[in-house]
């Protein structure tokens, strides 16, 4: 009898060791390949014309899942000090409390929580967290193709958000100049092994 | 930008206001007028205060958000307190020394709460940078408080009235705006109470005004320190040169009356801040002309060659 109970179990607990092997096999892990990808922005400067900048250190992971699209999980995070707009004094003043606040918020993240298939990417809804301020967005993510090259498999993603600044408890004397509306450009490659 | 005339406008109207409101308050005290009521002096700084941060629009987020908001929804309603509670009832020497020594101790962990600067990754130096903030608002709001009560003057008001003010000019050339505004109003309502101080014709308690302008000036510059970039060694000098208010009076006028010692305090405390103030305006300067110039005259800064080229013939 004992032993009918022992085979049970251990064929149970192997059934249960395959299935999870199995699922987690379904998602590929991808970590964020800091060298071929940027998030930068713009922003207009007094109606006329629009700033450019980026953000330098950024880390992230994807997760995507082939067989059930809506598992797959994409984070970031980007690093406020590392902001670059091509100007020393600008980069300085953008890390003050009036902009950034990067000593209080030292990076800007995005997690999400839900992600469905659409042609030619995905429609990612998460929360996106700036200046202290969590909220959540949705948009598209277009890419998603994985190829093999430099050793590694990679794949690609790209979007385009548009935030307003005053949403995400920035200050509003500071808008004045600069526009309240950012827009955000991420262009993004993950690798795994 | 700043708009100065508004700023000197909001500054002039908050100075006119703290003196109204000392006045005001003190004469309710009756014989006491300004002379052993610090409640007079504490409430009506900071009612000033308060309505010229609202006329500039400095306002505080609840729950607070950043350092400013700390400073704004904490500290300083704490230090407020404290002198209230001490002149009010009378606290012993003793209770009135641990309960601000206590204060002291909270102030700089309240301002970097959530920052960068108490990561634990950074434990050593976060314990190092609030034992220093401690002991240092700790020993001079003491010896500010000492002084107060024995000299009984204005003039340490007017001197911390003064570093207040040219720490908002500091911490908005460091590049902190919003910062910088906070300490005008501030700057404005103490000199308020310090003129109605020293309109007084008797001895006049300045104790309560004193450790509300030394807490102020403390968060303001811990702020511009750590979240703004106010360099360590403009902040300790702008911190500790309201002590020089103690230099005698009569070693710079030989025999000064009442009325001229709290004048004669003010300019000895005024001359380490107008050398910081200068020499910040001077990198200031230098930091901006990049941002500011156009292309055109950058050319000729750095390629008159190139700028002299288009003159040939």
């Amino acid at each position: 009898m004992n032993r009918i109970f022992l085979s049970m179990s251990l064929a149970l607990v192997a059934c249960v060791g395959m299935w999870i092997d199995r699922s987690a096999q379904a998602a590929d892990e991808y970590t964020y390949d800091l060298v071929h990808s940027s998030v930068s922005f713009k922003a207009r400067h007094l109606d006329l014309s629009w700033i450019h900048g980026r953000f330098n250190q950024v880390e992230g992971t994807f997760s995507i899942d082939r067989q059930e699209p809506s598992k797959s999980t994409f984070q970031l995070s980007i690093k406020a000090e590392s902001v670059d707009t091509a100007n020393v004094g600008r980069d300085e003043h953008l890390r003050q409390p009036d902009y950034f606040d990067t000593k209080q918020f030292p990076t800007i993240d995005f997690k999400s929580t839900s992600a469905k298939i659409i042609p030619g990417g995905y429609e990612v809804t998460g929360d996106f967290t700036m200046h202290g301020k969590t909220k959540p967005i949705t948009f598209n993510l277009m890419g998603g193709n994985e190829i093999e090259a430099m050793s590694a498999r990679r794949v690609g993603f790209s979007t385009e958000l548009r935030l307003k600044r005053s949403d995400y408890g920035f200050d509003k004397n500071a808008i004045g100049p600069i526009g309240d509306e950012a827009i955000i450009i991420i262009d993004c490659e993950g690798m795994r092994k | 930008m700043p708009d100065p005339l508004f700023y000197g406008q909001t500054l002039l109207g908050t100075l006119l206001m703290g003196w109204l409101l000392v006045r005001i308050f003190a004469l309710r005290g009756g014989d006491s007028l300004l002379g052993e009521n610090t409640v007079a002096g504490v409430v009506g700084v900071t009612a000033a205060a308060v309505t010229g941060l609202a006329v500039l629009q400095i306002h505080f987020r609840l729950p607070p958000h950043n350092g400013l908001d700390r400073f704004l929804v904490i500290v300083l309603p704490m230090a407020c307190g404290i002198e209230l509670v001490a002149s009010w009832w009378r606290l012993s020497r003793t209770t009135e020394i641990i309960v601000r020594g206590l204060a002291s101790a909270t102030c700089g962990g309240v301002l970097l709460y959530g920052s960068v600067h108490l990561q634990p990754l950074s434990i050593v130096w976060s314990v190092v940078s609030l034992l220093l903030c401690a002991i240092g608002l700790g020993i001079v709001w003491e010896l500010l408080s000492q002084f107060s009560q024995r000299t009984r003057d204005a003039g340490m008001l007017f001197a911390l009235s003064l570093a207040l003010l040219c720490t908002g000019i500091l911490i908005m050339m460091a590049g902190y705006l919003n910062g910088g505004a906070a300490a005008l109003p501030l700057a404005a309502a103490l000199c308020g109470g310090a003129v109605a101080t020293y309109q007084s014709d008797r001895p006049a308690s300045t104790c309560g005004m004193t450790g509300l302008g030394i807490v102020a000036l403390f968060g303001l510059l811990v702020i511009g320190r750590y979240f703004g970039g106010l360099p360590t060694i403009t902040a300790v000098i702008v911190f500790l040169a309201p002590l020089l208010a103690w230099y005698p009076a009569n070693r710079m006028c030989k025999v000064p009356t009442i009325m001229q010692r709290p004048l004669v305090r003010l300019c000895v405390v005024a001359i380490p801040l107008a050398v910081i103030v200068w020499q910040a305006k001077k990198d200031f300067d230098r930091k901006m002309r990049p941002l500011l110039e156009g292309p055109v005259s950058r050319e000729r800064h750095e390629s008159p060659l190139l700028f002299s080229t288009r003159h040939k013939p």
